[in-house]
Parts: structure tokens; sequence; C-alpha cells
């Protein structure tokens, strides 16, 4: 029974990854997509949301444009030096392609949950910006859904963007908290996993011996992995983050080591802030139960999984829609 | 004449409270000095200086804390002028400091002379809290403690929400708020109203008496600074009104209030937090923790004048 | 031409004055009633105006249910003894013939701010969860809002929930920062005028012997006077919502300063304090128009009158 999904994205480079996992793998019923700010502003990551969809063929699931910035109103950050000026490496067609819908991010997901009350898992792999809107206009959301799957935090691992913090919930550490502190089951894909989920040129390789969908994808990962050689590995190669949430969101990996445990954000104007402080202290006996954890992270699964996801997306054969640049009339 | 131990950082209104103690029956048993104003070497020689002036060359003056426990030294020089005095540079006193430390001192004349001596201090609040951390028993020796810091239920000044000697030392003001003793919180919610008169500075500018005319020079800057915020000429007498009610406490009227540091907020940390919601009545022990006296009522036309006759005004 | 409003509220007993005063007052027109958890929970507010208005006969205007917690926290919980459990001090209104609105609070907002011609003014009468959610997912629509006139925090009189912090900022200092962070003009009604203007038992006796208002004003305000009996001491009872209402019918009531104000939302003692430079230290550019004065004879005759005239009628 593929699981009935609603990916929020701030599409972004391996948001693109995430997309085509989502969309091509039959375990998935992806019902929506929502864009936020985040990585790119939040006009390119719906712009991008809808390329992709298009790209592979599936321009009838409907993309719902969210919030333009974190909802306390702070400065937006955003990573235009990880993912290009497009979201796309600087590397994308430049094509504006269909339309979002209507209604906004928070209330696609506030109508599907009521439509399909428990089987949504919805995936956030963006500040969570639209969740906590979402929340706060429907309180009984986290009833509605089945859970929710995020790509965030870092529970070991150091964090990214500041030493204890990673992106997603950095950029918006009070949606955060909004998402950990809310009724539901929250399951946790940080950095914890995805800094060891790889890809290298090798994949590169096989996605360019793919269809054009496949090329494309290379194509867009090229100044990503310039970015994460310089930062991160000193080789070319890149995480990933987003895909691999989708992933256990669907069922489709199964982690290794995911205990549920008691965790919350770090707010206010603190050297911490967005840090994930999970609770990890039964790790020398086996996790026991702690008293109302609803929180499941994610602290080891196969670091192959760039092999299935690659393999997927260079089966999936050519592009519904031209890949070469726009030329500007 | 009262026994005082005098911490300071001077600083203009500390060399008013000097003088102002000086002639209104202070014993300066010692004066100790902290960062703040100006940097603690400069308050130091500017004590020694002030001290000389008004004939008390025989007080000793103990250097104290550097910066304040938990943050960086942040200074005043803008209010006070780069030599603390105005920018006036009187010649220094060429008197040597104290042997002992600031918060040592505090400590040995507390043991040495229990229960006799008022503990004044009008700067941060740094050495006070170093003392309280060096003996527990502070509290019960020195029962007398009377500080300028603090601004419960009217704006800061060094920040929107907290008065300067507090803000720059949050984590002392939190050893003094907490201990067990009568203390006397002197902040801007009295001295605000300590304005000095047009009458008042007329008097000033005509004095002639030498540690007058030092203090009426070193005003000059102070009062420029003041004129902004206040509409005219003239400048608030923080220190001296602290040291003013540890000599005659009768000039004010008082009521206990439960007190409190904020030291967390984004734009509160330093901010004392009183709580006069009303909701219950004032606390009636003066030596619980978290409980401080604060002025209600002020006999101001009494104080200008003990404050004027001090510079020989 | 009467001021289109929206009222986003938490009945809450000084709500429920401050909504009939609305009802009364051909000054305004209230297009929809937004509900927040806050004084009590969701449910209860929700309930409440609902039958609030079904008494006051306006079952044509829609009411929205909001946010039950506050934008990020969870920690925030109502003091049952100011309003009862039920938020109305346990008067049971009859019940009203329909439900809550199948849209949301801040869906109804959005179709009120746009649907209409003449700009919009929100008075938000709790925590400011609705409205901060309204600018964060609708910044376009929320700027088309002609003010925002809320009743919260405190300038000088600064705190009932805790020593430093008003109830409704208190609540959700998040939503707060947000609103007094954004570019839409803000009416502060804060604890400096409300604590002022207060009402004296004998002032509701015009009511007595009334209709069915007057016996739900009367019953509530015995309950809200025995609550401020038991902690000030005194039976006045301060009608803070009614304030805000009050300042839109006729502004002259309270005088505002223009002035900048920030909510400190990481502070331990100090949480949901609204930081107000009275004195301009921060040389911040102003953000709200704060009230800081009153005319309390005025406000009291007003809202006294407006009830009575509004019983009048339903009798």
């Amino acid at each position: 029974m593929p699981v009935k999904m609603i990916l929020d994205c701030d599409t972004g480079v391996d948001d693109t990854l995430a997309i085509l996992y989502a969309v091509l793998h039959e375990e998935v019923d992806l019902i929506g997509l929502g864009s936020v700010w985040g990585n790119v502003d939040v006009p390119t990551a719906t712009r991008n949301c809808l390329h992709t969809l298009h790209m592979a063929g599936r321009p009838d699931i409907p993309v719902a444009q969210g919030a333009a910035g974190p909802i306390s109103g702070g400065p937006l950050n955003l990573a235009y030096h990880v993912h290009g000026d497009d979201g796309q490496g600087n590397a994308g067609t430049g094509r504006d392609m269909g339309s979002p819908v209507a209604e906004s991010a928070a209330d696609q997901i506030i109508r599907l949950a009521k439509k399909y009350p428990g089987e949504i898992e919805i995936v956030a792999v963006g500040p969570m910006t639209n969740i906590a809107i979402a929340l706060a206009m429907c309180p009984d959301l986290p009833g509605l859904v089945r859970g929710i799957t995020i790509m965030g935090g870092a529970a070991n691992a150091p964090g990214n963007v500041t030493e204890v913090a990673e992106a997603n919930i950095w950029h918006d550490a009070e949606a955060a908290a909004a998402v950990f502190d809310a009724p539901w089951l929250v399951t946790m894909v940080g950095l914890d996993v995805t800094m060891n989920t790889l890809i290298d040129e090798t994949h590169r390789e096989r996605l360019n011996a793919g269809g054009t969908i496949g090329q494309y994808t290379s194509r867009i990962l090229d100044f990503y992995f310039s970015f994460f050689e310089a930062t991160s590995f000193g080789e070319r190669r890149s995480c990933l983050h987003d895909a691999l949430a989708v992933a256990v969101a669907a069922g489709t990996l199964v982690p290794e080591l995911a205990p549920t445990v008691n965790a919350y954000v770090v707010t206010g104007e603190v050297q911490t802030r967005g840090q994930t402080v999970c609770d990890l202290r039964g790790m020398y006996m086996g996790f026991p139960a702690q008293e109302g954890a609803h929180c499941t992270v994610v602290l080891e699964s196969d670091p192959h999984f760039g092999d299935q996801l690659v393999d997927l997306i260079a089966a999936a054969g050519d592009s519904a829609i031209p890949l070469d640049p726009e030329v500007a009339a | 004449m009262t026994a005082i131990i005098f911490d300071c950082d001077t600083g203009v209104d500390d060399a008013m409270a000097i003088m102002y103690g000086a002639g209104n029956g202070a014993d300066f048993v010692a004066c100790t000095v902290t960062h703040g104003n100006v940097p603690v070497t400069v308050g130091a020689r500017n004590t020694l200086t002030v001290l000389d002036a008004v004939g008390l060359n025989h007080v000793p003056v103990h250097v104290g804390a550097a910066r304040p426990m938990a943050q960086p030294l942040k200074t005043a020089e803008w209010v006070h002028g780069e030599d603390g005095l105005g920018n006036t540079n009187p010649t220094p006193s060429t008197r040597p400091l104290a042997g002992n430390l600031a918060a040592v001192e505090i400590v040995r004349l507390a043991r040495e002379r229990p229960g006799e001596l008022t503990l004044v201090a009008v700067g941060p609040m740094t050495n006070i809290g170093l003392a309280l951390l060096l003996e527990p028993d502070l509290p019960r020796l020195l029962p007398r403690v009377v500080v300028m810091g603090g601004a419960v239920g009217v704006p800061g000044n060094a920040s929107q929400t907290s008065e300067a000697n507090f803000w720059h030392d949050p984590e002392a003001a939190q050893l003094v708020l907490d201990a067990e003793w009568d203390l006397v919180l002197v902040g801007l919610e009295s001295t605000m109203s300590t304005t000095l008169t047009p009458e008042a500075i007329d008097r000033l500018s005509r004095v002639e008496t030498p540690h007058g005319l030092l203090l009426w020079n070193a005003m000059q800057h102070y009062m420029a600074i003041y004129a902004k915020p206040l509409g005219r000429l003239t400048c608030v007498l923080h220190d001296p009104l602290a040291i003013a009610l540890a000599l005659d406490p009768d000039l004010a009227e008082y009521r206990l209030v439960r007190v409190a540091m904020e030291m967390h907020g984004e734009h509160t940390r330093g901010q004392v937090v009183g709580d006069l919601r009303g909701y219950e009545p004032d606390p009636s022990d003066p030596l619980e923790p978290g409980v401080a006296r604060i002025v209600t009522r002020l006999d101001l036309a009494t104080f200008h004048e003990r404050f004027l006759q001090s510079l020989g005004a | 031409m009467a001021t289109p409003l929206i009222i986003d509220t938490d009945p809450g007993i000084d709500d429920a004055l401050a909504l009939m005063l609305a009802f009364a007052s051909p000054e305004l027109d209230v297009r929809a009633v937004t509900t927040v958890g806050g004084n009590t929970g969701l449910a209860h507010t929700t309930e409440n105006a609902l039958r609030l208005l079904h008494l006051l006969e306006r079952n044509d205007v829609p009411v929205g249910a909001g946010a039950d917690v506050p934008l990020v926290r969870r920690d925030s919980a109502p003091d049952p003894t100011t309003h009862g459990e039920d938020g109305f001090g346990g008067v049971v209104l009859p019940q009203a013939p329909r439900g809550a609105d199948e849209r949301s609070a801040v869906q109804i907002m959005v179709d009120v701010i746009e649907s209409s011609q003449t700009p919009i003014t929100l008075i938000a009468l709790g925590p400011l969860t609705n409205v901060a959610v309204l600018i964060a997912a609708f910044p376009r629509t929320a700027a088309k809002l002609e003010r925002i006139v809320l009743m919260g925090g405190g300038a000088r009189v600064i705190g009932n929930m805790t020593p430093a912090a008003e109830f409704n900022i208190w609540y959700d200092p998040d939503a707060a920062s947000r609103v007094f962070g954004s570019d839409i003009p803000v009416t502060m009604v804060g604890l400096d005028v409300t604590h002022q203007a207060v009402t004296a038992p004998e002032d509701w006796d015009g009511l007595l012997g009334g209709g069915k208002v007057s016996e739900a004003v009367l019953a509530m305000v015995k309950f809200y006077t025995a609550y401020h009996l038991k902690v000030s001491g005194s039976s006045s009872t301060a009608q803070h919502d009614s304030l805000a209402v009050a300042a839109v019918i006729d502004p002259s009531i309270v005088k505002t300063h223009s002035l900048y104000v920030d909510v400190e939302c990481s502070g331990t003692l100090t949480r949901g304090m609204t930081v107000v430079d009275v004195d301009g230290i921060s040389r911040l550019p102003a953000n709200a128009n704060v009230a800081l004065e009153v005319d309390s004879a005025a406000f009291n005759r007003l809202l006294i009158e407006r009830l009575i005239a509004l019983d009048a009628r339903l009798r």
C-alpha cells in the first residue's frame, strides 16, 4: 500500500532528487507539494517544484506556494551559495512550467489531512514554517495525519550552519519547536545519517548513462558537489539529505537504529539556537522506553541508499519537457 | 558620624557623593573601587584625588574588580569624560593605594567590626558580589547596605529596561539582591527625581571652595550629556542620594518589594523585576532574600540643601 | 460610514462585554468574530462566542475557530480563577443554533479583508496567535488591514499575569513579537490605561431590572468582581477588552504616543514583557501607537449607556 505523502520543500538541489524519488517510487503516492523559503526564496522553490514534476511527467500533482520567511518574522537567510542562484546548481533551464494552485501550502496540508484522515505522512525537507502555520490554523492536525518526517536536526552529529544547529531547524527554530512539541509522531532524519549517505562522481556517471532526466539530475549536482568538496569532504561528493527523509517516510529505507526519545528544539537568541536536543542517555541499555516520547530519531541507516536512488532516476527515461536552457528572448 | 565602606567607580556623581558624605557626617572607613564609569585604575586614582580635595587623605582606597563577573568590560567615558572627571584632568593625588584588594578588605572590615558598618555601593556590584562569595556570613556582619542601582517600574538608562550599574554586572547584582541583609535599593525610580533646579545650578556656579570648584568644573561635561534627555543644563544626583540615605534614612519613606534579576532576556538582561502588582501585601521582613526597600517619598529640598552646603555653595 | 471590523477574541468575561459593546455601537460594523485559546481553551472560547452572538441575535456574523495553543510554545495555560473553567464565570447562555464556520479563523480573516472595499480594522482581544499566523501565511492580505487594535502589554504598568507581563502577550510572546514587528499600524491598549479605566460596582446599577443582556452582564460581572476583590482587594473591575473596542468607537477616549515596542521572548522573569521605549533610548523608529492616558469617565459612560441601549433593543 503506497504511502500518501505531502512533501514540503525549498527546492533546492537535494529537494529535486527527493521529489523525483517520491514521484518515481511505486511505494510513494505523492499527493501534493508545498513550497517554502529556505535554500532559495519561495518563488524560486515553487518554480523548481513545478519544473521537476513536469519533467517527471506528473504535472497533475498540485504545487501550493507557502511561507516567504520565518514564522517569527526574523531575517531571511538563503543558501544560493550551496544550491546556485536558480536553486538548480546554476544549471537549470530557466523555464516556468505551469502555476501553483490558489491555496497556500498550509491550507493544502489541512485540506488533504481532512480528506484522508490518518493516512498522510507529511514530509518536511525545508524550514518548517508552513507546518507551524498549519498547526496554528488547524489545532486538530496532529490527530488527522499518520505522522511527520523531517529532514533536519542533529542528535549526536555536529551541526552544519552552526557548531550545533542543522540548517532547516536553524532557519526557523520557532517553527521547528512548534513541530517537535505538537502531539504527533515526528521522525527526525538528521545529519547523523544524512552526512553519511553520499553520492559521488561514479553516481553522476550512472545518471548520465540514463535518460535525459538522469542527465539533468547529474547536471544540477555539479555545483552542489563543488560546495561539499570545499566545505565538508575535500572530495567531490554530496549528501542525500532530503531523499533520505522521503525514503524513511515511505518505508523504502528501514533505519538500523532509530530510538523514540524525548526531543526539543532550542529557540531564542542564544549560542545554541536551532540545536535539536535529543535524550539519548538510554543508549547504553538499548534505549528503554521514555515516557511521553514521540520523536523517532534516525541514528543509523544504510549508507549506500544513494545506489537505490540513482538507479531509480537513471531508469526514469526521458523528460516530458525540453531541458535545454531557455534562451532569454 | 556613620561608619561607611564606600564602593565606587569615580565617576562624576561618585565624586559628588564623596563630597556630600564628607560634609554630612560620613566616617569613611575605606573606599573600594570597581570598574564601571571608567576602568578601575582610573576610578581608583580619581577616588584618591577627590578624598584629598576634601581633606580625607587618611582614608585608604582599595582597588577592586577590573571587569564584570560574566561579561566583557564596558565603560562610560562618554558620560564622565576620559579621565572620569569631565576631562578636567585635575592634579592627581600622589597617595599610594592600600594593599588589600577591595573584596578582601570588605570582608576583613566586616569581620573586624561586625554590625557597625554601613556598606554604600554606587558602582557595578562586582566587588560586593565577590565579597559575598568569599564570606557567606557577610550579610549578618554587614547588616545595612545601600546600593545605587536598578530601575524598578521605570525605564532603564543603559538599556531600555536596565540601569547602568546592574546592567554592567547582572550576576553580581543577583547575588546582592538575594543576600539576607537589609538592602536599600536607590534606583532610577528615585534618583531621576533629584534633578538640580536652576537655582541650585546658579549657587553651584558661584562656589568658591577648592573642592567645590573641582566638582563644578568636573560637572560641566556631565551636565552637557544630561541636557539632551532632561531638556536643560542640569544633572541627576544618583550616587549622592545613595549616600544621603545611608547617612540619614529619615530623608525618605520606603516600602519593601520583592525584586529579582532578569538574566536571560534578549532585551531585558540586567533588568530588576519588582513585583508591583499589589496582589499580595508587601513583604514584611527586610532580611528575606529577594526583598529590598525602595523609596516611595523623598525630602528633596533637604537633600539638595545638604548637597549644596557640602560643596560650600 | 461604520468602521468594518474583525474581532479576534478569547471569551472571557471582559471579551463578552467588549463584544456586546461592539454590537451595540452603530459606529462599528462587525464582519466576523474569530476565536483563539487564551482565557480558556479554544473549545470554550468558540462555544462562548457562538452563544453570545446568539444572545445578541447576530447569528448572521460568522464565527471562525483559530488556534488553541500558542504559535511556538506549549507551556502557557489559562488561569481558571479569572474567568472560570468555562470562560464565562459559570454563566450559561442558551445554546446557539449553529456551530463554528467550517473555515478556520485565518481563512475567514482573509476572505473578509480581501472582499471589503474599505480597509478592515482588526481588534485583537486575546493572545495574538491567529493574527501572527495571518501575517506569516498571508502577508499581502495582512498588509491591507487599516490597523490592528490590540488589548495587551503595558508600558509603565507592566504586569498582571507575572510582575513583568500582561496576560495576552505572556500567553504567546512569539506571536506578539511578530505583530509588533510587522509593518501594519498597531494601536496598543495596555494595562497603563485599562488599570485606570475601572468600573465600580455601582456603575452597573443602570442594568438592574433589565432583560436577557443585562442579566448576562450582571452575572458575569459578579464573578469578575469577586475575582478582582480577591486579588487586588478592590471591587472595581478593569474592563480591558471593552476599552480596546471603545478606542475604535471614539478614539478621543485614549491618548496614544508613537513609540517603539518589542516583545521579550527569551527572558525567564520577563517572558512576554512588552519593552516599550517610552524615553526613546533605543533610537529605533516607532512601530506602535501606545495608549498611555484615558478619559475613564467618558469610557464608563459609553460602556454602560451602550449596554443599556442594547439590552432595551433586544428585550
